[in-house]
């Protein structure tokens, strides 16, 4: 039962708010948000060390009687969902104190439909975590894309804010397509929607669907965890507000993709069709977004850009067999990767919400030390530096790759240096060098309050120690263990060195005029920062596109063609004599000549058909 | 019991009476109120009444009306008929509350939504082919003045394109009903107009390939299917907002009861032969409507389209003679109903206070309008399937049972899910969101407009409770529908 109030403190907390928030107002609506928040975690604490070593399955009420089989709604705890739920919920508090201090004065007297979203936001990721079915993960799939929409576009006032989410929407409508066929397919296969009864039933089960099917839930967690071709809205979701954005990359919605195939691996694993793509699809990403991460120069957008690239990683672990590997990374990924957008955020907040890009910023790091330290570290784990926790999950999914193949390895090498060194160009652009911003604003910075900083510090510590329990999470959900691979680990610290002493180089000691680089290199620099034109060419040829040739299509198509064959008919009958006053004189007379009509006719073609047709 | 139904269904048509009787303005409003409450109420009775272990037509009531023609009297509810009336009688009164503060000749307007309702409960009941066409083209005329006389500019236009195409396809229909009570009586040697026994005769299969088409046409005009759809959106843009929400939200739904209350059954071999045909009709329609829509500034004129493209998954589920996409295809004329009629309300809420329905006039507005806001946005997000709502379970089921047999159709489909989140969060977005992008002197308008008043938030908070109920617990009503399902195909 324990498990049921993880799920129950965020959703009463979103009912709570939704429905008296007006009332008690934005900083009641907030520390509600923090409590449920905090229980949940706690609960989950609780749940995790009851189910570690034997599952619970929680059956609530008959949900939706099929032809065939009758699906349940339920919750399944093992360690892989309840460990995850506690990575979740921990993440996710941490991030609404932190939304206090963020959102103070911001958007005038809304903020707590802000909490009431958070709060939905976590519990539909828990759904999709805790569910003991495929269409309990589907309602938590959509449920985390509606919350996610209500808060990208939470600016709503903008157009930027509002376009950013619909096009979030979509998109991950457009994985959802794919996902709910892969649910039809593997309920077809399998005539259930339980996954405990599917793990059972997987070994016996012999079908040449189950590679489709697999391959259509993988479609879902392409759209969910923005990877190609699904990926545009992953970066213009950064219109929302900073919390939004490190909730939405550490802890909830971008997981979920990764947090699904994992959930199903048993089922993966039986299509080793599938799980190529998956790693092709992964390993592609992880270099597509790296590189775009490093000519991009919006403060989030990197960030942003880096996730894409992370998430790629954990795909291709999951590609190459290493579920165990993929999960934990997501959880020091988790852990860092909020820190990093927590730390961007109390740039942004000193400088009131107005200056976004890096350039704009510079030389803050004698104005906000926690600040700095907290990104430091966040860009050390993410570079994968011993003894950080990037370092531990990174090592592993690097040697998992290099057994696969020699190729994927080299690219998580390639990968390992460019993250690196993207994500110092900006920690040394903002935090080092000239105090550009002072041609913007005449206040100098200053670290933000204490409900911003701790939790900065609480998940700067995590981001240190997180690592030093592979070893335990491993055996909890069951991934193999592995050695250090010496020779791997040494290669990819090195190549993390190589790219912060490069950035360093560029952007502290300046070995390289920038402004010239740039100029040599503006063409790739342009093409990485379109991310190789694709959203160009998705919003011209499929947006923009789609919407022309509705129009054509209705003033052509609809209006022309089908209504002129009406009005055409129309005006034929009316001009004939009768029409229309038909109606209005003499209703009666006109149904019975219908009805005679029809009786004549039906007459002529029961002669035709009994006399005269081959029956 | 038996006699609950009749009474149901003649309530409101003697109120209608009694108050053009009275011709007061404050009784024909309280009266309207009162008694499409009690219907619905009464209608929840017969739903909480119904066994829907027991297979077979509940409630009957069957009296001798015109003997030599074999004509009867004769009402009966199954799994589908009975959810139908429950959302008519829900409907209506919604309608009639929201219509609180009507001014306009506010007794002729209740007497005849008094009127339609009558008929609309009646087309749901009757299993008499005589009685079913006299409830059916009783519709048409209450229908015909409410777009008339209450609507827009071009009412006349709309009513008069209205009237004609659905009366056309009424033709059709009783040319059908004609063919088969003829083919009754030269196989039988008896008339009867009698549904039960016809639906013992099993029709040879040329009589069934040509009187499906009949029926067909008949029924697509109304519900509508491509392409003789195009009434419904000039219906829609004219009509009054009550007019449009019974208009979608009921009317519609009689086209598609036809498919699965006679179609289906009385002409089971023609509905497996005409598969694709139906199917080709229905994919196009999901996706064509979809396009339509997203291409309109008129909000009534979208949300018509949207209910064409629903009206699609509708058809599509019907004819995949699955028991799965059956389900979910009745599923969904009752979400269906629930959200066009939402959304409709949203609709003539906006025009009601900005007297506007062109998107290029409006922009902004959630921050005024901060409770309606979020009505507009759940209807939406019930329109468009999101899980947690009813809709959601209806296209899950549809899509599943087509899957089995046609996996292709149903992912084409299945595209519906993506154009109607594109549709309705683009309209969302222009009409409630982007205040940045409109002048100041929009604002300050803006500024003093009202937010929802109680005769608006009845509705919405009734019809939206129904979609959450049925989208959170849909088993009971799943189990109900599939007591249709079963008299269809047996089992």
């Amino acid at each position: 039962m324990e498990g049921l109030v993880v799920l129950a403190a965020p959703l009463s907390a979103f009912l709570l708010i939704g429905l008296l928030g007006r009332y008690i107002g934005d900083k009641a609506s907030g520390i509600i948000t923090i409590v449920a928040g905090a229980i949940s975690f706690l609960f989950s604490i609780v749940v995790s060390f009851k189910s570690l070593h034997s599952p619970v399955q929680i059956k609530l009420y008959e949900f939706l009687p099929l032809e065939g089989y009758t699906l349940t709604v339920g919750f399944y705890f093992d360690a892989l969902s309840s460990i995850t739920a506690a990575v979740v919920t921990f993440v996710a508090t941490l991030i609404f104190v932190y939304s206090i201090g963020y959102m103070h004065n911001e958007f005038g007297k809304w903020v707590y439909k802000f909490y009431a979203y958070l709060s939905l936001f976590l519990f539909a990721m828990l759904l999709i975590v805790l569910s003991d079915n495929l269409l309990g993960i589907f309602f938590g799939w959509e449920g985390v894309g509606l919350a996610s929409y209500l808060l990208i576009g939470y600016y709503h006032n903008q157009k930027k804010a509002t376009n950013a989410s619909l096009e979030a929407f979509v998109m991950n409508r457009i994985g959802d397509w794919l996902f709910i066929f892969g649910i039809i397919a593997t309920f077809l296969i399998f005539k259930t929607l339980d996954i405990v009864e599917i793990f059972e039933r997987v070994p016996t089960t012999e079908s040449a669907l189950i590679g489709l099917a697999t391959l259509l839930l993988f479609g879902g967690a392409v759209g969910k965890s923005g990877q190609l071709p699904l990926h545009t809205w992953l970066p213009n979701a950064m219109a929302g507000p900073t919390p939004v954005s490190a909730l939405l990359h550490a802890a909830t919605m971008v997981a979920a993709g990764v947090y699904m195939v994992a959930r199903l691996y048993p089922l993966f694993e039986s299509a080793p069709q599938t799980l190529k793509v998956v790693a092709v699809i992964g390993g592609l990403t992880a270099l597509f977004a790296a590189l775009a991460a490093t000519s991009h120069t919006d403060m989030k957008k990197i960030i942003a850009f880096s996730t894409m690239s992370q998430l790629g990683y954990m795909f291709l672990a999951l590609g190459v067999g290493d579920m165990g590997g993929a999960m934990f990374h997501l959880t020091t990924h988790a852990f860092f990767k909020a820190l990093l957008f927590l730390a961007a955020g109390s740039v942004i907040t000193a400088f009131h919400h107005r200056l976004y890009d890096i350039y704009n910023f510079g030389g803050l790091k004698k104005y906000m030390p926690i600040t700095y330290a907290s990104f430091t570290v966040g860009a050390l784990a993410l570079a994968g530096i011993f003894p950080l926790s990037g370092f531990w999950s990174k090592d592993r999914l690097i040697g998992s790759y290099y057994e696969a193949s020699f190729v994927w390895g080299l690219l998580g090498t390639v990968v390992a240096f460019l993250t690196a060194y993207y994500i110092f160009r900006e920690g040394f652009v903002v935090f080092h060098g000239e105090e550009r911003y002072k041609k913007f604003s005449e206040h100098e910075p200053q670290e933000m309050g204490a409900v911003m900083t701790v939790p900065m510090v609480v998940l700067g510590v995590m981001a240190v120690v997180a690592g030093f329990f592979e070893g335990w999470y491993m055996h909890a959900v069951g991934g193999e263990h592995k050695e250090i691979h010496l020779n791997i680990a040494l290669t990819s610290v090195f190549v993390g060195v190589l790219g912060i002493a490069l950035a360093y180089g560029v952007f502290v000691k300046r070995f390289l005029d920038p402004e010239r680089t740039y100029e040599a290199l503006k063409a790739l620099h342009t093409t990485f920062k379109e991310q190789f034109f694709t959203e160009k060419l998705y919003h011209s040829i499929l947006a923009a596109g789609y919407m022309s040739y509705s129009k054509v299509l209705y003033l052509v198509g609809e209006r022309q063609f089908i209504d002129g064959i009406v009005n055409g008919t129309a005006y034929i009958v009316q001009s004939a004599g009768q029409g229309l006053r038909f109606l209005q004189a003499g209703k009666l007379n006109w149904y019975a000549l219908g009805l005679a009509g029809g009786f004549a006719l039906l007459a002529a073609l029961l002669v035709f058909l009994i006399y005269g047709g081959g029956y | 019991m038996e006699k609950l139904l009749s009474l149901i269904i003649f309530l409101p048509l003697i109120t209608a009476g009694v108050i053009s009787l009275i011709r007061k303005e404050e009784v024909a409003k309280v009266a309207s109120v009162v008694v499409s409450g009690i219907v619905f109420i009464l209608s929840l009775v017969l739903f909480f009444n119904f066994d829907f272990s027991k297979p077979g037509f509940q409630f009957e009531t069957k009296i001798d009306w015109i003997p030599a023609l074999g004509i009867s009297y004769h009402l009966g509810l199954d799994g589908m008929a009975i959810s139908l009336i429950v959302m008519t009688a829900l409907l209506f009164f919604a309608v009639f509350v929201w219509s609180w503060r009507v001014e306009d000749r506010p007794v002729l307007y209740t007497a005849l939504f008094l009127m339609l309702e009558t008929a609309c409960l009646g087309v749901f009941s009757a299993l008499d082919f005589f009685l079913f066409y006299i409830f059916w083209e009783g519709m048409l005329i209450p229908m015909y003045f409410i777009i008339g006389f209450w609507g827009h500019e071009r009412k006349v236009y709309a009513a008069n394109k209205f009237f004609l195409y659905t009366f056309f396809g009424s033709l059709f229909l009783l040319l059908g009903f004609a063919s088969v009570i003829v083919y009754g009586y030269f196989a039988t040697g008896e008339i009867t107009f009698d549904y039960i026994e016809h639906l013992k005769m099993g029709y040879p299969l040329w009589l069934q390939l040509a009187v499906f088409l009949l029926f067909g046409i008949g029924f697509a005009v109304k519900i509508p299917m491509f392409p003789v759809h195009t009434w419904l959106p000039d219906a829609h843009v004219e009509a009054p907002t009550a007019g449009s929400v019974i208009l979608a939200g009921v009317l519609l739904k009689m086209g598609t009861y036809g498919f699965v209350r006679y179609s289906l059954p009385l002409f089971p071999d023609a509905s497996k032969y005409y598969i694709p045909l139906i199917f080709t009709l229905s994919v196009i329609a999901i996706i064509y409507a979809a396009m339509m829509a997203i291409a309109q500034t008129h909000i009534k004129r979208l949300i018509a389209y949207s209910s064409i493209s629903h009206m699609g998954i509708v058809t599509l589920g019907t004819f995949a003679l699955d028991k799965d996409a059956l389900n979910g295809a009745v599923y969904m004329m009752i979400a269906h109903g629930l959200s066009s009629a939402a959304l409709f309300f949203a609709a003539g809420f906006i025009y009601d206070r900005i007297h506007s329905y062109n998107m290029d006039d409006l922009g902004g507005l959630a921050r005024y309008l901060p409770n309606f806001a979020i009505f507009f946005m759940i209807s939406g997000l019930a329109g468009i399937g999101l899980p947690g709502l009813a809709g959601f379970i209806a296209e899950f089921l549809v899509l599943l049972g087509t899957f089995k047999a046609h996996p292709v159709w149903a992912v084409i489909a299945g595209t519906g899910m993506i154009l109607g989140a594109a549709y309705f969060l683009y309209m969302y977005k222009r009409v409630m969101l982007e205040e940045d992008t409109i002048p100041d002197s929009r604002k300050e308008r803006w500024a003093k407009l009202r937010d929802v008043e109680a005769h608006h938030v009845i509705p919405f908070v009734l019809i939206l409770l129904v979609a959450f109920i049925m989208g959170l617990y849909p088993a009971p009503f799943v189990r109900l529908i599939d007591h249709t399902s079963k008299l269809v195909f047996g089992g």
